[in-house]
């Protein structure tokens, strides 16, 4: 058998490529920790942490927790929207192109205005609204009689997304505008300020278990991000093996949503460069997304909370940031179309 | 014949919805290590036929058979085990490498959630040389021509090691240089122990590499058996309902659309004198 240095080169780079980013995220999330606007913007000794009480507490109660979230958050949609677009064989599609992103904001204000406001009940209102988001896309997708199978699915997304924009109007209107429209106005613009150990650790469960169920199905997700008739020769059960995996990556966005609210372009942006990275093989593509993605809303909160003294919410710098590298791959390279 | 046919269809019905039959009374019998064409116009049933030979849908009468088992007794994984599929196009969102998607086919010899390992690489490496096309192996899908495409989808289900393959209409979008390597390709596997199933709505194809030809219109065999028996003028005409015919032209069978001679236009008619 022939010696192919190429390849030995290319699984080399990618094993450098995964150490470089696991570095990268861990150093990134230590730093992050003493990085903020206490005492005063910029950095927070670690020999304060031993004199002075206010730090530990901020420190062990108030960014590590947010720093966890973070993480979570943007590995969380990044390999949801990785597995979406090879799920729906769409490169384009993102958890918020799709209607779950607005359906899981409209199931938590629901939740929030009606169910009680516990984080168990919002969380479990999020999935399932975020669920029925993404189901009434696919439906609408299937009865529009106008262009191609990608365009249709934008379509029907972006109505399906403003539907429930209007709802969670509606239920803004509604709400009392003391305790529970700040909470709402909360989620639309996506954010971690209010984040405490106990609203990340009940959402812990849920996010592990997709993302784990996300990895180690990745083999499968080549498989099923073939055409039908070729998954099936090759053993699939296309439908079957599908549905679990939709449900594992809208579970896990549903999770990071409802601690986070709608939290932009994470999932479109994120895979497609984790892709340009290290290929299309869910193999690597998965991992460098989990990575990469939770390297980059870590980042972008902490820019959140230290550009200003106010809070800059979180969705509006991912945002940002998400449609400029957009417009960038949009015009710069080729995108196929069905 | 001596051996047991590995792949039989006895009396087959099938339907969509229920009300109108694709198939009708459909009986097939395949032989080890022979290349079967289907040969019909578009919209005879033929792929259809494949379909159900897959298992992708069952039918609503009758009885498959593969390896002397009913298709039904086989578990998803150890049909994937006997017979790989070769679609007329696959249709690539993303950019796999040839490698990576030939890789793909290795799928049903692994357990449900594991990675292909050092060993499955080889047996895709070695099936992208069988094919003479080891030197795709890092090229995109989508930046391959028509019959480098079809020559790596073929490669895919080589990797897969089953001793039938199933093809739907593999050179139908083919030049004439890629229609022969991809039939020549047939007859290499064929010789080397595969059994070769594939749907074509063309004549010249069939007669090209097929050993048994079966003649489909509208749902129903018109006729079936050797080759070179079965593809007549007349039962090409029958099949396509439109005049053709079949002549010998050194010692080979050449089938011609049966047009009129044509005088030349007149405007032409100087400038060749």
């Amino acid at each position: 058998m022939k010696v192919h240095t190429h390849e030995l080169a290319g699984g080399f780079l990618r094993n450098r490529l995964f150490a470089f980013l696991l570095l990268a995220l861990l150093v990134a999330a230590a730093l992050s920790v003493f990085f903020g606007r206490y005492p005063r913007p910029g950095w927070l000794s670690p020999d304060r942490l031993q004199a002075d009480p206010l730090a530990a507490q901020l420190l062990w109660n108030l960014r590590l927790p947010r720093v966890t979230a973070a993480i979570l958050t943007g590995a969380a949609l990044s390999a949801s929207g990785l597995t979406l677009q090879m799920l729906f064989r769409n490169p384009l599609v993102e958890p918020g192109f799709l209607g779950v992103s607005q359906g899981a904001a409209f199931g938590s204000a629901f939740a929030i205005l009606y169910l009680g406001r516990s984080a168990l009940t919002v969380q479990a209102s999020a999935a399932a609204f975020a669920l029925l988001g993404l189901w009434l896309t696919y439906f609408l997708a299937g009865r529009l009689r106008y262009g191609g199978w990608i365009l249709r699915m934008v379509l029907a997304g972006i109505a399906v997304s403003a539907l429930f924009s209007a709802g969670v109007g509606i239920l803004k209107y509604l709400a009392d505008p003391l305790t529970q429209l700040p909470e709402i106005t909360f989620w639309l613009l996506g954010g971690l300020w209010s984040t405490r150990w106990p609203n990340v650790l009940p959402i812990l469960p849920l996010t592990a278990l997709s993302l784990t169920v996300l990895f180690l199905a990745r083999w499968r997700l080549n498989v099923l991000a073939l055409e039908e008739e070729t998954a099936f020769s090759l053993g699939a059960a296309p439908g079957r093996e599908r549905l679990a995996l939709l449900l594992a990556a809208v579970g896990a966005t549903a999770a990071v949503v409802s601690l986070a609210g709608t939290v932009g372009w994470v999932g479109l942006i994120i895979p497609h460069l984790a892709r340009r990275l290290v290929g299309a093989d869910a193999r690597w593509a998965l991992p460098t997304s989990l990575l990469l993605g939770g390297l980059f809303v870590l980042l972008c909160d902490n820019l959140a909370r230290t550009v200003s003294a106010g809070e800059v919410p979180l969705g509006i710098l991912t945002s940002l940031s998400g449609a400029a590298a957009f417009l960038v791959i949009l015009t710069r390279f080729r995108v196929k179309s069905a | 014949m001596s051996h047991p046919p590995i792949l039989s269809l006895h009396h087959v019905w099938f339907s969509y919805n229920g009300a109108h039959d694709v198939l009708q009374d459909v009986s097939l019998e395949v032989y080890p290590g022979t290349i079967n064409a289907i040969l019909g116009p578009n919209g005879a049933g033929k792929s259809t036929l494949l379909h159900l030979i897959l298992g992708l849908y069952r039918p609503r009468q009758g009885e498959i058979r593969v390896g002397g088992q009913p298709l039904t007794a086989y578990s998803r994984r150890s049909r994937s085990r006997q017979m790989a599929w070769v679609p007329q196009r696959e249709h690539f969102p993303f950019e796999f490498r040839v490698l990576e998607y030939v890789l793909l086919g290795r799928t049903p010899h692994l357990d449900f959630l594991q990675m292909p390992g050092p060993g499955d690489v080889q047996a895709a490496r070695q099936a992208l040389e069988r094919l003479g096309i080891a030197d795709l192996a890092d090229r995109r899908v989508s930046a391959l021509s028509g019959g480098e495409h079809q020559m790596v989808l073929i490669a895919r289900a080589v990797a897969q090691e089953t001793p039938i393959l199933l093809l739907d209409e593999p050179t139908a979008h083919l030049d004439l240089a890629n229609q022969r390597r991809i039939l020549t390709l047939l007859e290499d596997l064929a010789a080397q122990g595969t059994t070769v199933l594939f749907t074509t709505h063309d004549p010249e194809a069939a007669l090209a590499v097929a050993d048994t030809c079966t003649l489909m219109r509208s749902g129903r065999i018109l006729d079936q058996g050797p080759a070179a028996e079965v593809i007549t003028t007349e039962t090409l005409t029958r099949t396509y309902e439109t005049p053709l015919r079949v002549l010998s032209v050194d010692g080979a069978r050449v089938v011609r659309l049966d047009l009129p001679p044509r005088p030349l236009r007149a405007c032409l008619k100087n400038k060749v004198a």
